[in-house]
């Protein structure tokens, strides 16, 4: 019976491994075919390597790119194509792990492909980004906001397509002087880590030139409360915030971290005592997951589809995105996956050539229209100009018990950093 | 017929197996892409890593949940002293002492308890040095190090660059290929014998008036600067490093390809690590579904083929099981008889 | 008194949260000897059932523990086929096999979960009135907190009753003890392992549905608590769950304060008395109560 049993199980095992084997190469030839191109048919296809967590802690971001980024295929190919040749996307999961990013990268550029976009984490990218100058490939990352990049470890391979961190704190700092010019006394809890200082660091730097130009006050910061990482209780950093009086707080704990804080806030009646609460990091991750117990604040956006209603190309995406995945919530990831496959349509076009030295002299100080309007790549650092959107929630009753009521557009060319890459980031 | 044929020329068939895979070994890189290459350098990182978490579990009896700790220490001090200029040969050296050091300490801690006890003490203290890691500015923090050279190795006339994926290949295999001697060495020395006496009854063997923690002690500290050597080499590969490499989910990993290979046998993490690589290559394109796939074979290794595939291998070749018993049980083998599930597998 | 307070509290609850874990754990090490990976797999599920049930919905506390106790008992059920089917089949296993064969449920519980729930982040709300905080010594402590606490507490005195004061935990700790002599009385000890498993995996499924409301349900949630269980049980001595109700108080209170009055190292605190307590215990604070050997 029990000989009997084990090759049972073993049986399933294997014939199971089996058919995922073949669900998965079927279905990878099938997504990767142009989708009924009608000029862009019988042309050899220009294959872009998608490299995106989606397995692990972050897989929620690369779920989104990877959706962004068939959308925009779909567009490109049903739009023809780039230069008459049909588009196709090689994707692939990096777990979050830098050897795994390494060896598909590796993998896809021994199959020719050059060009590669999607990342999340910033240890992969560091991982990548120079084995792209080595092989000579070329990478647009549409998250991993390590200031590195752009910095220190920059190489002529590496692109950023988002707002990074140091454009983003400063908008949502001025949007406070502006908006709230009585709340002079700022807390925070942050993730005790590189990213999480940062954050605070540029949002701080941000408040300390905000508030006494617009709001003509001075401010105080009165608690910042660095969480250890992963932690799952928050409560004694939530009361220490609270204890400071602290009107104005700040936060960029991100993914179920963020929830955890938010959640455990609640009891305290945390968002009642405070006049106003910004998070910086998670999109609409922590009202999806928290419905009717939202509290109202400001989340740091990557692409707000509203606040572009006029934009063609942005309604396509949204209702494609709502069509396609029945969620009518797209996170900003989506946004900046399918602009980074319209900056290379751009300078492939521009460039009429695929080749990576071609690609990488197009795209430097490139403008193109994107899903949030006109973008500029910059040439010195390849850092983005675009615009920062900063959305509003509050909690209603009807489902799914949040909305959006308000939201900022700022521009990125009064925002961001002046380049200096190869050097450290330096905050005034 | 055949069976007898194969019993007949078993070494003769080992020897072809070994010709085959050295063979293959030392000409993968002529005839692989790029992308290969690099996934068997990290197949042959995982073999030495495997290997010494096998030095302790099959030949010593111990089970350590905290490997990936003297993996990542001795990752973290090679890429260090590379990244401050110094040449990779002796951030190799330091590495396999720091790994050992790391280890020494750590294992004359853990080693004053035993069993699942043991095991949970290494995974704590393993915890210990993955938050070390994250904390300490020298080490990257959180953001781990990037851009770790590989520099060029000095072989006294002609300084050779590991610049290329093909050269720093052969380093990897002559380092791995290096730890594995020694591992056999010791597992076929004297004391490699008086540990395995250890494992099968330390009461005894303490009677015998042999000091029993300090032989533990040494097989750990071995195991640890093994590890640290299999790290060593790993930051360069990838260039980057990062401290989750040191917490116990990584630890995990050797026990998996051990299990998976076959515990019994000197070659089994190898076999592991080997099966593994082909498969996570085979499934590449496949995507989110890993956690579960892995379980899946997992479960299935340890339920129905608990002596690994080598275990499987050689009863199918020579028809004799090789299935390790439960030690567990091995006091009452009336109790295991009467378990339930009934049957013991090997009888 | 409020910086001594606060941390007291919060270290309390987050002690009786993993307690909730740990109970079931140590209960199924002391009887069948398996040190379940797995547990918190189903921890994790219990989250996610109760989840599915509640939704953004406020029930009445009645209601909400109803559910909760449902949702134990599904999952108890499917514990007891899971251990007709494979369990049984690891107690010959050696114990590193062991540990093996249970993490590998452990990815597959969780690879299920993924499938299932997706990726999304979720949240509960509490039961309605106990959604607040409550004034205690000028310090406002979320009333839920409360109510994980006292469910902790619950949880020790009926597990402790029903071992040592109940016939039932008559039968219990002579199958533990001496699993020979047990059958030979004519009680049939794989039938006690099956409901001892399931009852183990009731207690993991209702800690998972009592404590949802504290924090983020996230499909990798189980890897954490799991390992902070682990460390309660063994400090605690395998098999001996008042062991682990003290050691979860002890390392919980470490690590409360320890984040507060040594924010340079958070996490530490929680390993480095974990491994502090086994250096001069090294087999735990007690013996197992379950099986005295």
């Amino acid at each position: 019976m029990k000989r009997g049993f084990s090759r049972l199980l073993a049986a399933l095992t294997i014939s199971l491994l089996v058919m995922v084997l073949v669900a998965g190469c079927g279905g990878q030839k099938k997504e990767s075919a142009p989708s009924e191109g009608k000029k862009a048919e019988g042309k050899e296809p220009i294959k872009f390597g998608v490299i995106v967590p989606l397995s692990g802690s972050q897989a929620i971001l690369g779920e989104e790119m990877e959706r962004g980024a068939k959308i925009a295929v779909k567009q490109v190919n049903d739009a023809g194509g780039i230069m008459g040749r049909p588009v196709e996307l090689v994707i692939r999961d990096t777990k979050a792990n830098p050897d795994t990013g390494v060896a598909v990268a590796r993998e896809l550029l021994s199959q020719g492909i050059n060009m590669y976009f999607g990342v999340a984490s910033s240890a992969v990218a560091l991982a990548v980004s120079p084995l792209m100058e080595k092989e000579k490939g070329v990478i647009i990352t549409t998250a991993a906001h390590s200031d590195r990049l752009t910095h220190q470890n920059f190489n002529k391979h590496y692109f950023r397509i988002t707002d990074n961190p140091y454009m983003r704190e400063r908008a949502m700092a001025k949007l406070m002087a502006e908006r709230y010019p009585n709340t002079t006394k700022w807390g925070c809890i942050i993730p005790d880590h590189e990213y999480g200082r940062s954050t605070w660091d540029n949002f701080e730097a941000g408040l300390k030139k905000y508030y006494p130009e617009i709001a003509k006050k001075e401010l105080e910061i009165v608690s910042v409360q660095r969480a250890p990482y992963g932690a799952t209780d928050y409560k004694n950093f939530i009361t220490a915030v609270l204890n400071s009086k602290a009107k104005g707080v700040f936060t960029s704990e991100y993914g179920g971290d963020a929830v955890t804080m938010f959640r455990q806030a609640v009891p305290y009646a945390f968002f009642d005592k405070i006049d106003v609460m910004v998070d910086s990091a998670n999109e609409f991750l922590v009202p999806k997951a928290m419905g009717n117990m939202t509290p109202p604040h400001w989340i740091g956006t990557h692409w707000y589809y509203e606040a572009y209603k006029d934009s063609p190309m942005a309604k396509k995406v949204y209702d494609e995105y709502v069509k396609e995945y029945k969620d009518k919530y797209p996170t900003g990831w989506v946004g900046e996956a399918h602009s980074a496959l319209m900056a290379y349509k751009a300078a492939i076009e521009k460039a009429k050539a695929t080749d990576t030295d071609a690609v990488i002299k197009a795209l430097e100080g490139l403008t193109f229209d994107s899903v949030s309007g006109k973008r500029t790549i910059r040439a010195e650092d390849h850092q983005t100009i675009k615009d920062v959107n900063i959305i509003h929630v509050v909690p209603v009753k009807e489902e799914p018990g949040w909305k959006v009521d308000e939201f900022k557009v700022y521009k990125g060319d009064d925002l961001i950093e002046p380049p200096s890459p190869g050097k450290p980031l330096k905050l005034e | 017929m055949f069976r007898q044929l194969i019993t007949k020329n078993f070494i003769l068939l080992r020897l072809a197996t070994a010709a085959i895979i050295i063979v293959l070994a030392l000409s993968l890189p002529l005839w692989a892409n790029p992308g290969i290459t690099f996934r068997a350098s990290l197949v042959l990182i995982y073999i030495l890593f495997a290997a010494s978490f096998n030095q302790l579990f099959n030949y010593t009896g111990l089970i350590s949940f905290g490997q990936a700790a003297y993996f990542a220490t001795g990752a973290y001090v090679a890429a260090l002293y590379v990244k401050s200029g110094a040449s990779l040969s002796g951030g190799i050296i330091l590495a396999v002492i720091a790994g050992g050091l790391v280890a020494a300490f750590l294992g004359y801690i853990s080693l004053r308890a035993s069993g699942i006890y043991f095991a949970i003490l290494t995974l704590a203290l393993g915890q210990i040095v993955y938050q070390v890691i994250f904390k300490w500015p020298a080490t990257g923090g959180e953001n781990g190090l990037a851009d770790i050279p590989r520099g060029t190795i000095n072989l006294g006339l002609a300084q050779i660059s590991l610049a290329s994926p093909v050269s720093y290949y052969y380093l990897i295999l002559i380092c791995v290929s290096l730890g594995l001697f020694i591992l056999w060495a010791v597992t076929h020395s004297n004391f490699g014998r008086i540990l395995m006496s250890i494992k099968q009854n330390h009461v005894r063997a303490s009677f015998l008036g042999i000091n029993v923690r300090l032989y533990q002690l040494i097989s750990f500290a071995i195991a640890g600067s093994i590890a640290g050597l299999a790290g060593a080499v790993y930051g360069p590969l990838t260039g980057v490093l990062m401290p989750e490499m040191a917490t116990w989910i990584y630890s995990t990993t050797p026990i998996l390809l051990t299990l998976m290979g076959g515990a019994n046998f000197f070659w089994g993490p190898a076999t592991g690590a080997v099966i593994f690589g082909i498969f996570e290559y085979l499934t590449r394109a496949m995507t989110g579904m890993s956690s579960l796939i892995m379980g899946l074979l997992l479960l299935t290794v340890v339920l129905a083929f608990p002596g690994g595939i080598l275990g499987l291998v050689t009863s199918w070749l020579i028809g004799k099981p090789s299935i390790k018993k439960s030690s567990r049980n091995e006091g009452s083998a009336a109790a295991s008889k009467l378990m339930p599930g009934g049957d013991v597998i090997n009888e | 008194m409020e910086t001594l307070f606060l941390p007291l509290v919060n270290g309390l609850t987050w002690a009786m949260m993993v307690f909730l874990v740990a109970s079931g754990l140590s209960l199924v090490f002391g009887v069948l000897k398996i040190l379940n990976f797995a547990h918190g797999g189903f921890f994790m599920l219990g989250v996610y059932l109760t989840y599915t049930f509640i939704r953004n919905h406020a029930l009445s506390p009645l209601k909400f523990f109803l559910i909760v106790f449902l949702c134990g008992i599904i999952l108890a059920i499917i514990g007891a086929i899971l251990e007709r089917l494979i369990i049984r089949r690891f107690y010959q296993l050696d114990e590193a096999y062991m540990l093996i064969a249970t993490y590998a449920l452990l990815l597959v519980i969780e690879g299920s979960v993924e499938g299932i729930w997706g990726l999304q982040f979720l949240a509960l709300p509490s039961p309605k009135g106990l959604g607040g905080g409550t004034e205690i010594f000028n310090t406002i402590i979320p009333s839920y907190s409360l109510v994980i606490i006292a469910a902790g507490v619950a949880v020790a005195v009926l597990l402790n009753l029903l071992i040592n004061r109940s016939p039932a935990g008559k039968i219990i700790r002579a199958a533990a003890g001496d699993p020979d002599m047990t059958s030979a009385l004519g009680i049939n000890v794989p039938i006690i392992y099956t409901m001892i498993f399931a009852f183990g995996i009731f207690l993991a499924a209702i800690g998972g549905g009592i404590g949802a409301p504290n924090q983020a349900i996230t499909p990798t949630m189980a890897s954490s608590f799991i390992i902070q269980a682990f460390g309660v049980v063994v400090v605690g001595g395998l098999g001996n769950i008042g062991g682990a109700f003290l050691a979860a108080i002890i390392l919980g209170l470490v690590d409360s304060f320890g984040t507060i009055y040594l924010p340079q190292i958070p996490g530490i605190a929680f390993y480095a008395a974990m491994a502090l307590i086994l250096l001069v215990k090294p087999h735990g604070l007690f013996e197992s109560s379950i099986s005295t050997k």
